[in-house]
């Protein structure tokens, strides 16, 4: 099987979004310094909110991947199968770019400020579970993308809702939830035992997506007359 | 070197059909598919292309299925209207994607072409016209290389002079790298000097397949005043009928002798050839006369 083809498609597609990405993100952390004279409190913020950020960038590739590049992808080259588990690839790389993005930041935090004790920075329980975190996150965003690939109405309620949750919550109940987040990952036992449970997960949502992939196949070309 | 082989392809759909399809595309020809809107040709290259799964039937590239088929994928490019790259790829990248899907990818010739259209490769997919669009979509099939190049409806946007310069290219590079290019098409007349085989659809049925010397020899126009040509008409097989003012033309489905051109001269009855959208038109209406499902 080959891999290299769908996978150059993705290096194609994704190449620009990366350096962007983690470009702007750089750029907001830094303005934040004007916002936030608590140069402790700021840390802890631009760590939890990078990550949140990653995570949501990386919905948004699980997203895109079924909605738009699959369909690029199938309307040239007709083996769909190669595109499937060059996804499962992809969402390892993807993974590791954006583990590797925030062992950067979370690098530099501890470099310029290292007696901050606000965020486990340099536990390697932070860093597996942002990795597997992410490629969760991207076979959910897929599967749930292909599923309602035909409801587009309920697709914009969903991502309409979204944002106004977001929005309506009080700023103080973020500043909880950032600080629940920071807990979190201080709790290194349960982040180990999480692992197997985060693996057998990845691997049915995989799965699903596998399904779903084969009923997308093959009625796709003519749902989309 | 390649053939492609359609065994009893079905597949039900809503609208568009197909019905027990069979045919051999063999090597090294141009292929025009012709057939309504309704008649099932997108299907059919769906099919053909293993884009999607039959209900019954096979395709055969080279005596291996197609479908499902990674080695033999790469020996065939389709080009359909729905085929298209992320908005912010720019031409080149996608030059470069295509050069690892195809690989007889032809990358001088695609920026040879793009040149010759005006098409800066620097610029973005979703930067360009429909327009162009279809250019550079019917240029990635050209420089595919592919040893089976389907082309579905390529060109519907592009303007008549760039169309007829982009067949023009399809030939001489069909000339220089023989393989098989399929070609459906609204536009038959425009590509009749460079196909061999006219394939005729209709409601997801082949229901004529010939090459073109056939239709050249095999259906004529005759014109000339009604009441005159009405006289010798009768007991010809006629086709179709185009009457303006007091001027008839017919087609005759059969190929003249020298004695009825002959006759037909002496009375002023202009021969002429008959174009292959004419004879398609005229055939479909012959099958809608006889209720042919």
């Amino acid at each position: 099987m080959n891999f290299k083809q769908p996978l150059k498609l993705h290096y194609f597609a994704y190449r620009r979004s990366y350096p962007l990405f983690w470009f702007l993100t750089i750029i907001a952390g830094i303005s934040a310094l004007y916002w936030f004279p608590d140069f402790q409190d700021l840390c802890l913020y631009v760590s939890v909110i990078t990550m949140v950020l990653s995570f949501i960038f990386t919905i948004m590739i699980g997203i895109y991947e079924y909605n738009s590049l699959f369909f690029h992808y199938y309307y040239l080259k007709t083996n769909g199968r190669e595109f499937y588990y060059s996804c499962l690839i992809y969402s390892v790389i993807n993974s590791i770019i954006q583990t590797l993005g925030l062992t950067l930041i979370f690098g530099a935090i501890a470099y310029f400020y290292p007696e901050n004790r606000l965020f486990p920075y340099w536990a390697p329980t932070t860093f597996i579970f942002v990795f597997l975190t992410h490629i969760l996150l991207f076979a959910c965003s897929c599967s749930l993308t292909i599923l309602l690939r035909k409801a587009k109405h309920i697709r914009a309620f969903i991502y309409l809702s979204l944002l106004i949750l977001f929005a309506i919550i009080p700023f103080e109940h973020y500043l909880t939830i950032m600080i629940f987040i920071s807990n979190f990952y201080f709790r290194f036992a349960f982040i180990y035992s999480l692992i197997p449970i985060t693996l057998v997960l990845i691997a049915f949502v995989f799965f699903i997506v596998f399904i779903e992939f084969r009923y997308l196949k093959n009625e796709k070309a003519l749902s989309k007359r | 070197m390649s053939v492609l082989i359609c065994e009893g392809l079905t597949k039900a759909s809503k609208n568009l059909p197909i019905d027990k399809f069979n045919y051999n595309f063999l090597n090294n020809q141009i292929y025009a598919i012709v057939g309504k809107s309704d008649s099932g040709r997108e299907t059919l290259l769906d099919l053909m292309a293993a884009r999607i799964k039959p209900d019954s039937g096979t395709v055969y590239l080279d005596g291996e299925k197609l479908y499902e088929n990674a080695t033999m994928s790469k020996r065939l490019c389709y080009i359909s209207k729905d085929t298209g790259f992320p908005g912010h790829l720019n031409i080149r990248a996608i030059f470069k994607l295509m050069a690892s899907f195809y690989p007889k990818w032809d990358n001088a010739y695609a920026y040879e072409l793009l040149d010759y259209f005006h098409i800066e490769t620097r610029r973005s997919f979703s930067s360009l016209s429909s327009h162009e669009k279809q250019l550079v979509l019917g240029v990635l099939g050209l420089a595919s290389r592919a040893n089976i190049t389907i082309f579905g409806t390529p060109l519907d946007d592009v303007d008549v002079k760039d169309r007829f310069d982009f067949f023009n290219f399809m030939y001489q590079h069909h000339i220089r790298y023989p393989r098989t290019l399929i070609i459906s098409t609204d536009y038959i007349d425009e590509i009749e000097s460079i196909i061999d085989k006219v394939l005729f659809l209709d409601k997801g049925r082949l229901f004529e397949s010939c090459t073109i010397e056939e239709i050249k020899n095999n259906f004529r126009f005759l014109s000339g005043k009604t009441e005159v040509l009405k006289s010798l008409i009768s007991g010809v097989k006629v086709i179709g009928i185009e009457e303006r003012y007091n001027n008839l033309t017919v087609c005759v489905a059969k190929k003249l002798t020298k004695d009825e051109i002959r006759k037909y001269q002496k009375y002023l009855i202009k021969i002429s050839e008959v174009p292959i959208q004419k004879v398609f038109i005229f055939l479909l209406n012959l099958r809608e006369k006889k209720g042919i499902q």
